[in-house]
């Protein structure tokens, strides 16, 4: 493989932003349960990292936004647990599989890609719920669990659990990182900025964003597996969650900056901190604080976080210019 | 932008370079592999600078938070520290509600009495109540329970209102060695012989539910024939379905309409309701919770229609709420679970009377409490029972005590009867009853078993006028109930063994 083909970006700063993203990321998974004994805080703060990044590729590389886009997660979920608990699979395979089951999903919906915008996001919320009412149907109970759920506590190992999804994190972030540099990133982001002109530049964008896409699925498949592993007993409405594995998802994204290599890693950290801060001493008011709080960001800073730190960094690197 | 190209030929190759790395940083499509240069490096360092500044930030909050949660977390050794969940909004808000209410109205009351003993302090100590909402969300939920173990390390755990946010609980508590102590979930799957961390306080399993209530449509058989059965496809109101189901095939009674959904609107049961209409049954069930049923009543309404026999869960267990939200005169001749504070137990040897509870609630709040008010302080009552036979907060030995008052131990729900392997509920049976209306309001009339009857069941319901309902009040207690309606549950031919079919769908 021709690594300069591949990776338009210099291999030199590849390493030092992968090394700026490992580092942060490895110190606050490894230090924050030592400072703050609620590991499930940082159980959910890496599977949200996974699936900001695995929704970044799509949505943020692509400009192609999945409102339905948890059931991948969800789908993942149900794979790892049914092969655990009704077919006896080593944990560990039955995520890979899970995953895989996602991505097999991904394959099926991808005719919704040849729609765009609104029709996308509305034909993926469809596609959601479709599932959902499978996999939640009680004349699949001795398949999938049904109404009643599914239970795999025989293997259930938080510890274990928090270690894979964290190192499984920063693997995620990486390869956005890895996405991003790479020709690959280059042509996602060019069907992002203007589809049309780059199909008559010759390029098949569908290929392009169905691989995305499957990238995507798998990673939020691997997401949701380590999820349902870390519950080990679960009804559908705990993984086919639109508020809490859809929407809060892009909120984050959009927050730290879609499409950008960094920002969705920040705005998981932020926002989901913000949250659970509010949920925890503000419960009675943290969706009205967390609306308000949304309202203003998307108002003043709709393109993330992110834009600001480059605006700083122009006004320290290029005064001259100014504002 | 002109400025900018015009700016662009004053600065620096090394400045733009730099800038040429924040595009790439910032993922920009214009990327071009950075050069470097002489004059690159001071600015690398700011550019890492800042990113640094960025990163040290969010530490220094996310250090904050921590700190934060773990100076409130430590828990007094003055008192016995009480934690649990409730749904501040989201689809399980009310029930959740009500069964924290009850609970807190347990906690005030022993603190006035000057708290719990506690033989492994000597003395009786205060409690204090450690909540978080959960918003009905499962995920929340999960933080949340391990907050409350791990950071507030409470010395009692009980679970939110029913199964779906009980859920997240299990394995957790299973995983810390913490006893969970469990009001109102009551499904099956979480209660195994190997999890001995789990206690079911205030609510039979709820495969278990309507026992009663199909050896009653079966012993109707002369006037009932085509049923129809619909239920929300959650685990509660689907192993009340199937158990249902299971016993009248059995019987030779086939529902003629047999089904589940999701349904939550009046908009939605009304097309549901006229799938069922077109069957011609002689008795409608719908399983659902709270606001299925409001919808269920509201959709009725909606299409005029008039079923011979109604029965829903809710109208028993929430009536002031399902009486106000529904139209006037939905609930006439409605068929409902017996339970307190309908069904009322004098008998008790723990805690107060069932009526003498409702007096003391109604003088409390100025109105009557409802099931999972009862449920929320049963728990209560027994969790301090517990605490105080167990002699210590031990966990193990919190479970031994829990099992120890199980099978001699009767409150204002009625007799506490544990399975002592798995712990789930065997006691707290569901009689059958049918809101009737009288000149003075709708009275509840326990129909089912016989033994425990205080009067008779008008079938087929008379067609009225639903706007032109009767009152909404409930008069009066309607029957002094006895541990007997357990016995009767154990006579029946009705047994969960011969029931296997519906009741062995798959928990785990």
């Amino acid at each position: 493989m021709n690594f300069r083909k591949v990776f338009l970006a210099d291999r030199r700063m590849l390493a030092r932003d992968a090394g700026i993203m490992v580092l942060p990321l490895a110190l606050l998974f490894l230090l924050g349960p030592m400072l703050f004994a609620n590991q499930g805080l940082f159980m959910e703060l890496a599977i949200y990292v996974m699936l900001a990044d695995a929704l970044n590729i799509v949505y943020g590389f692509t400009g192609y936004l999945p409102f339905g886009f948890g059931v991948f997660f969800a789908v993942g979920a149900y794979g790892t647990a049914i092969l655990v608990a009704f077919h006896g699979w080593p944990v560990a395979l039955a995520i890979l599989a899970g995953a895989l089951f996602s991505a097999l999903l991904s394959l099926l919906f991808t005719p919704l890609l040849r729609l765009s915008g609104a029709y996308f996001a509305i034909a993926s919320l469809a596609a959601f719920e479709a599932v959902y009412l499978i996999f939640s149907n009680s004349s699949l109970t001795s398949v999938t669990g049904g109404p009643y759920g599914i239970s795999f506590t025989s293997v259930y190992a938080p510890n274990l659990d928090y270690a894979v999804a964290a190192v499984l994190a920063v693997v995620s972030a990486l390869t956005v990182l890895a996405v991003s540099g790479s020709s690959f990133g280059i042509a996602l982001k060019a069907i992002r900025e203007d589809r049309f002109a780059v199909e008559l530049a010759g390029v098949n964008s569908l290929k392009y964003r169905t691989y995305a896409w499957l990238i995507s699925s798998f990673l939020s498949g691997v997401a949701g597996g380590l999820y349902g592993w870390y519950l080990g007993f679960f009804y559908p409405e705990a993984v086919f969650s639109l508020t809490d594995f859809s929407v809060l998802v892009i909120v984050f994204v959009l927050f730290g900056g879609r499409g950008t290599v960094f920002g969705p890693l920040i705005g998981v950290a932020v926002l989901f901190a913000v949250y659970e801060f509010l949920t925890l001493y503000f419960s009675n008011l943290v969706l009205i604080i967390f609306g308000v709080l949304l309202v203003l960001l998307i108002l003043f800073i709709p393109n993330g976080i992110m834009e600001q730190v480059t605006r700083l960094g122009r006004l320290l690197f290029r005064p001259e210019e100014g504002e | 932008m002109p400025s900018g190209v015009a700016n662009r030929k004053v600065i620096s190759q090394s400045q733009v370079t730099l800038l040429q790395q924040w595009g790439y940083f910032m993922g920009s499509e214009n990327v071009t592999p950075p050069t470097g240069g002489p004059s690159g490096s001071r600015k690398k360092s700011s550019r890492n600078a800042i990113i640094a500044i960025v990163v040290v930030v969010i530490l220094i909050a996310a250090g904050l938070t921590a700190y934060e949660l773990t100076r409130t977390g430590k828990s007094s050794q003055q008192s016995i520290t009480v934690g649990t969940l409730y749904a501040g909004s989201g689809s399980f808000a009310l029930s959740s509600g009500y069964q924290l209410a009850g609970l807190k109205y347990w906690i005030n009351q022993t603190n006035a009495n000057g708290g719990l003993m506690l033989n492994s302090a000597g003395k009786k100590l205060p409690l204090k109540l450690v909540t978080y909402n959960d918003q009905s969300s499962t995920a929340t939920a999960q933080t949340e329970y391990t907050n409350l173990i791990t950071t507030n390390h409470v010395n009692i755990l009980v679970s939110d209102f029913g199964s779906t946010l009980t859920a997240p609980a299990v394995a957790i508590a299973q995983e810390h060695h913490q006893l969970l102590f469990d009001p109102t979930a009551s499904s099956p799957g979480f209660f195994t012989a190997t999890n001995p961390y789990i206690v079911d306080l205030s609510i039979l399993v709820s495969s278990q539910w309507p026992l009663v209530l199909a050896h009653y449509i079966i012993s109707q058989k002369s006037n009932i024939t085509r049923v129809a059965i619909l239920y929300l496809d959650q685990a509660f109101t689907t192993a009340q379905a199937q158990t249902l189901d299971s016993a009248l095939v059995a019987a030779g009674i086939t529902p003629v309409y047999y089904q589940s959904t999701s349904a939550s609107s009046a908009a939605e049961y009304s097309t549901l309701l006229q799938s069922i209409n077109a069957t011609h049954p002689q008795a409608v069930l719908n399983f659902g919770y709270d606001t299925n049923d409001i919808a269920f009543f509201q959709a009725l309404n909606a299409n005029s229609m008039h079923f011979n026999f109604v029965f829903t869960i809710y109208a028993g267990l929430e009536y002031a709420v399902l009486n106000k939200q529904t139209p006037a005169g939905s609930l006439n001749y409605t068929y409902t679970y017996a339970s307190p504070p309908d069904v009322q137990y004098s008998n008790v040897n723990l805690g107060p009377t069932t009526s003498s509870f409702v007096n003391s609630w109604t003088s409390a709040y100025g109105s009557g409490p409802n099931f999972n008010n009862i449920a929320g302080y049963n728990a209560g009552l027994l969790i301090g029972k517990t605490i105080e036979t167990a002699g210590s907060l031990n966990q193990t030995a919190l479970r031994q005590a829990a099992n120890k008052l199980s099978g001699n131990t009767t409150t204002l729900e009625g007799p506490f009867v544990l399975n002592t392997t798995s712990g789930a509920q065997l006691g707290m049976p569901m009689d059958v009853m049918q809101y009737q209306p009288t000149s003075t309001g709708l009275r509840p009339v326990v129909i089912y078993p016989t033994d425990l009857a205080t009067g008779t069941a008008v079938y087929p319901a008379p067609s009225v006028a639903l706007s032109g309902g009767s009152p909404a009040a409930v008069s009066g207690p309607l029957m002094q109930a006895q541990p007997a309606s357990q016995s009767f549950l154990n006579q029946q031919a009705f047994t969960s063994e011969s029931m296997a079919a519906p009741v062995q769908v798959r928990f785990r």
